[in-house]
């Protein structure tokens, strides 16, 4: 299939883009893969802040090709704004966006003031620049990488694991989608990945209101 | 560079970043837990590019996004076959790999097996000087990983058994590392660090 095969399927056929989940679940098992000879035992998985940044490089790798961005975005600005995106976390720690509050964002800043200032000097410069420029969202790279980033759970989840992950921490649709939609606008194909699987999260009992 | 503290220093903050391979989404955690995922090693391996490559590179020839993409990819083969230590590996293991990473190149939708070929090649020969950093950093993530969980106090002979004498897990890093001696300084200062957790010789 050429390049332009595959926009098409993924554009009109649902059990192909569903296909292509199973494709990129298969590769965001390298999370699974535990290094030293050692095990993770969980019932139910759960992923580090610096898994959810791989699986995001597998989909940059991905979708920048089919969205036919790579000669159009400075690629390694997208592998920067990626790195470093989500690098106040340290301070914050993950909280799920539909919970968050103005409390938490003006946390945010706090900690990312904290964070640059204790980062070596060499990178302070690459760090707040990829933090402001994502943040702004003005920039093609930085609205690839959000949408990137908004479009990883929908891949992640869609399986056993995520159904239970669900069970934990319900959400409704409208929580899974209002805070994902905005961020899709120009991306026709990652937007596809959310429309051809929304149903599958309805039907799978995945939403706590339907 | 020449300053073992400023080394130390840099190494604290490294320890900063690696925070983010335990902190975990969707408000659960993985108390006490010291595994490590490949792709949290992938992870590793983006922040010290950010780091090292406008060092070793001043001048800006290395095609910066090859380096990042062939970071993602390059233990993708494990997904099949399973991690395994260097030490460990059999031909037979090796032959396994390889393989594998014929395996994911025809089994990934078709418009990224060009971009993945290429990728395995020049990583597994070595080709290219972006595959010779990548390799470099592989090398020396690890250092930085056990670093990293000594400054945070977990308990590592309790959990690890690293197989290698600390001298000899040196020298095989020091064939990938020699050609960055900026990134060799920082392993000088990793194996002072660590080297009492690695079996005795």
């Amino acid at each position: 299939m050429t390049p332009l095969q595959i926009r098409e399927k993924i554009l009109t056929d649902d059990a192909f883009v569903l296909a292509e989940v199973d494709r990129l679940q298969y590769l965001y098992s390298l999370q699974n893969i535990i290094r030293s000879a050692l095990v993770r035992p969980e019932t139910v998985k759960t992923e580090s802040v610096a898994e959810h940044i791989f699986r995001m490089t597998v989909l940059i790798s991905y979708f920048a090709k089919l969205e036919d961005l790579e000669t159009k975005l400075d690629m390694s600005k997208v592998a920067q704004l990626t790195t470093w995106h989500d690098i106040d976390e340290i301070e914050t720690g993950d909280v799920v966006g539909f919970l968050k509050t103005d409390a938490d964002r003006a946390k945010e800043k706090g900690a990312l003031a904290k964070v640059i200032s204790q980062s070596p000097e060499l990178i302070q410069q690459e760090i707040s620049n990829s933090i402001s420029v994502y943040k702004a969202q003005q920039t093609l790279e930085a609205r690839f990488v959000k949408a990137i980033d908004k479009i990883d759970p929908v891949i992640y989840f869609l399986n056993e694991n995520g159904k239970q992950v669900f069970t934990i921490s319900p959400a409704t649709k409208a929580q899974h989608c209002n805070i994902k939609e905005p961020y899709f606008i120009g991306f026709p194909y990652i937007s596809r990945f959310h429309t051809a699987t929304l149903t599958i999260f309805e039907k799978r009992g995945f939403f706590s209101d339907c | 560079m020449t300053d073992d503290s400023f080394i130390n220093n840099e190494l604290d903050k490294f320890a900063t970043y690696y925070n983010l391979k335990h902190t975990i989404r969707w408000a659960k955690n993985r108390t006490g837990d010291v595994t490590e995922s490949v792709a949290e090693h992938v992870y590793g391996m983006h922040v010290l590019c950010s780091y090292f490559l406008p060092l070793v590179d001043p001048d800006r020839k290395l095609d910066s996004y090859l380096v990042q993409t062939i970071i993602t990819w390059h233990d993708m083969a494990e997904a099949i076959v399973s991690d395994m230590t260097t030490k460990s590996k059999t031909a037979e293991h090796k032959a396994n790999e390889k393989a594998a990473e014929v395996s994911i190149i025809k089994n990934a939708t078709p418009h990224l097996h060009d971009q993945l070929a290429y990728i395995y090649e020049s990583y597994d020969e070595r080709t290219t000087p972006e595959a010779q950093f990548v390799k470099a950093l592989d090398k020396i993530e690890p250092m930085f990983h056990l670093s990293f969980l000594i400054r945070k106090h977990f308990d590592i002979n309790a959990h690890f058994s690293l197989q290698w004498e600390a001298d000899e897990y040196r020298e095989h890093r020091d064939h990938y590392l020699s050609p960055f001696p900026l990134i060799k300084r920082f392993d000088d200062i990793l194996y002072e660090e660590t080297k009492e957790y690695y079996q005795a010789a």
